[in-house]
């Protein structure tokens, strides 16, 4: 049985076209497994926030074609096919956590099942499950504004993990938070990785790189080099 | 939670932005309940204001002779020894299923009499019951006094001055003393020319035996349903001439229809206006949201969601304001009109039907204007709007 849950396979992208035209990628391919939790890192421009995107299936390469399990994401699907893809398969957590300021936590985490036909008590218990395992059970009512900046990546993470996706994908996820608050989220992954998940983290802190066990250095729009 | 509840925390956010557009969209609404209110309550004040303009159907035997005209309206030739109608044909009259509505039923028989005063002049003789006459009438004034007795008349004001007639003063038709017990006030119409005598008098003195010349209705027509009434008498009396009296209504419906245009015309300026402000503000809302929107994509949010997102926020805006303007202009328009347009409160009715429209119209309105800022919403490039992240 593979363990390769998304393979990378000579994937560019440019954007804009003629003398403005910048290439994002240029050739890239990598995998990364079930259960992995990858660094990628590199310098501001080096195409990691592109690939990440592509890995999201929000960002259509110009060549080369990201596989999903086998499944070649952007060839087999249609738009809403790939939203339903990140609906049910990946977990998205952003820099500056960036929750609805007019939510609460429990509507933030329940976020991602909106459109989903679920009653009401589905969600609110799947939300709930999620606030526990990033032991916030007791700030559901809580808007984002009274909470402090670990606790807001934790609603964040939890938004993240509500639907149980295989994939956490996580847009420098400790940017926005001291060190002490950082080896928190840091391991709070660990545990997730537990839970069969794989996350894929930019970062550019080498403070985090040290929790991972795979990281993939970008340069200029091609692999540097990937780090076990 | 549903998007619909997402729609809802997203107006709550943007109070002020929203606040501010429900006041103009209900105002608007309100506006234009309150317009076609007044007309609708115009409409009914001029309906309960016809009985004031005397008859509104008038019954005549059936002719292809030569025409007279009385108060404006063509009559066959009354002096003519036409088949005339009897008074069992009011007796007729009084069993259509409309009864209930005719205000009053005054038959007349019309005589051309000639007075000799210096010279021979000839004057029409109406013989009416008067209790009838004046229910039709409400507008003379007379000086004087109504006649109790068979001899007794009354003149219109041109025929006293012209034959120099006075109250109390007599003259004589068929060998018969005729006393005046009183003068119109001038009217304006052919009532001015006229002697009005007792009905029964006329038939006895004149060998009409029992043959009405001419019998004019008033129905009550604040609801009445004129052209039934009318075809209802027709088919009691196949025998006669039925015709509905509309000038004066069709004047002030005339003048209705065109403040009814105006009204449309305002409405219209509102619905532009309301388009633009609904347009202007989702496009604003929107722009202030391509993150958040960037964000529910990459939550795995469809097109189709972010399309349902919007569309529910107008859709809530509409009817809210919607509501409200139909609030406020029902309100208005019942403490407003009356004071303003002299209308009777009783009178200030909405066409419930009016109202549903109105409503539909806001909503509707509210959709076809969001539709642009949705469609821009729904476009955004997830990718584009997570990098401003």
């Amino acid at each position: 049985m593979t363990t390769t849950l998304v393979r990378f396979n000579k994937i560019k992208k440019t954007y804009g076209k003629g003398e403005g035209a910048v290439n994002a990628l240029r050739g890239v391919s990598f995998e990364i497994n079930k259960k992995d939790f990858v660094a990628i890192c590199g310098a501001s421009g080096s195409g990691k926030s592109t690939l990440l995107t592509m890995i999201a299936g929000l960002n259509h390469p110009t060549v080369g074609e990201v596989i999903y399990d086998e499944l070649s994401i952007y060839k087999d699907l249609n738009n809403d096919g790939l939203a339903n893809f990140r609906s049910e398969y990946i977990g998205f957590i952003f820099q500056s956590f960036q929750l609805i300021p007019y939510l609460n936590t429990i509507e933030n985490v329940m976020l991602p099942l909106a459109h989903h036909n679920l009653s009401n008590k589905q969600k609110s218990d799947m939300a709930l499950d999620a606030l526990e395992r990033v032991s916030l059970l007791d700030k559901v009512k809580k808007l984002p504004g009274e909470l402090s900046g670990g606790q807001q990546q934790r609603v964040a993470i939890a938004r993240a993990l509500v639907n149980s996706p295989r994939l956490i994908l996580a847009d420098e996820p400790t940017g926005s938070l001291d060190s002490e608050t950082r080896d928190e989220i840091l391991d709070l992954f660990k545990t997730i990785l537990n839970d069969n998940h794989t996350i894929v983290m930019v970062t550019h802190d080498p403070a985090n790189i040290k929790h991972t066990n795979k990281v993939i250095y970008l340069k200029d729009g091609l692999l540097e080099k990937i780090k076990r | 939670m549903k998007l619909l509840n997402i729609a809802i925390f997203s107006i709550k956010r943007q109070k002020s932005r929203k606040f501010f557009l429900v006041v103009a969209l209900s105002l608007g609404c309100a506006i234009v309940v309150s317009l076609f209110t007044f007309i609708g309550s115009q409409k009914n004040k001029i309906e309960e204001q016809f009985d004031e303009y005397g008859a509104n159907i008038i019954v005549m035997p059936k002719s292809d002779n030569f025409l007279l005209t009385y108060g404006g309206i063509n009559v066959s030739p009354i002096t003519a020894n036409l088949e005339m109608m009897s008074q069992d044909d009011i007796k007729k009259i009084m069993t259509i299923p409309e009864n209930n509505l005719l205000r009053a039923v005054s038959p007349k028989i019309i005589e051309v009499i000639t007075i000799n005063k210096d010279i021979k002049h000839n004057v029409l003789f109406l013989g009416v019951f008067f209790e009838e006459e004046r229910k039709i009438k409400s507008w003379w004034e007379l000086q004087g006094r109504y006649p109790m007795i068979d001899n007794e008349v009354i003149i219109g004001s041109e025929v006293a001055s012209k034959l120099n007639l006075s109250i109390g003063t007599s003259f004589d038709i068929k060998g018969k003393k005729i006393i005046i017990t009183g003068i119109l006030s001038p009217t304006g119409s052919q009532d001015d020319s006229i002697i009005f005598g007792d009905l029964l008098f006329l038939k006895k003195n004149f060998n009409k035996k029992n043959n009405i010349s001419l019998i004019e209705i008033s129905a009550h027509c604040a609801r009445c349903p004129i052209d039934e009434i009318i075809g209802h008498i027709r088919d009691a009396l196949p025998h006669v001439s039925v015709k509905g009296v509309r000038q004066i209504m069709k004047q002030k419906m005339n003048m209705l229809e065109q403040f009814n245009k105006f009204s449309l015309t305002i409405t219209f300026i509102i619905i532009v206006i309301g388009a633009i402000l609904i347009f202007n503000s989702m496009m604003g809302s929107i722009a202030e949201r391509t993150k958040e929107i960037g964000i529910f994509r990459a939550l795995g949010y469809k097109k189709k969601h972010i399309y349902n997102i919007i569309l529910s926020e107008s859709i809530i805006i509409a009817i809210f304001s919607g509501l409200i303007g139909i609030i406020i202009g029902l309100l208005s328009s019942y403490f407003m009109l009356p004071m303003l347009a002299d209308i009777d409160l009783a009178l200030v009715k909405s066409n419930f039907s009016m109202l549903v429209i109105t409503l539909f119209s806001v909503l509707i309105l509210s959709v076809t204007a969001s539709l642009y800022p949705a469609y821009k919403a729904a476009e955004i490039d997830p990718v584009i709007a997570l990098s401003s992240i």
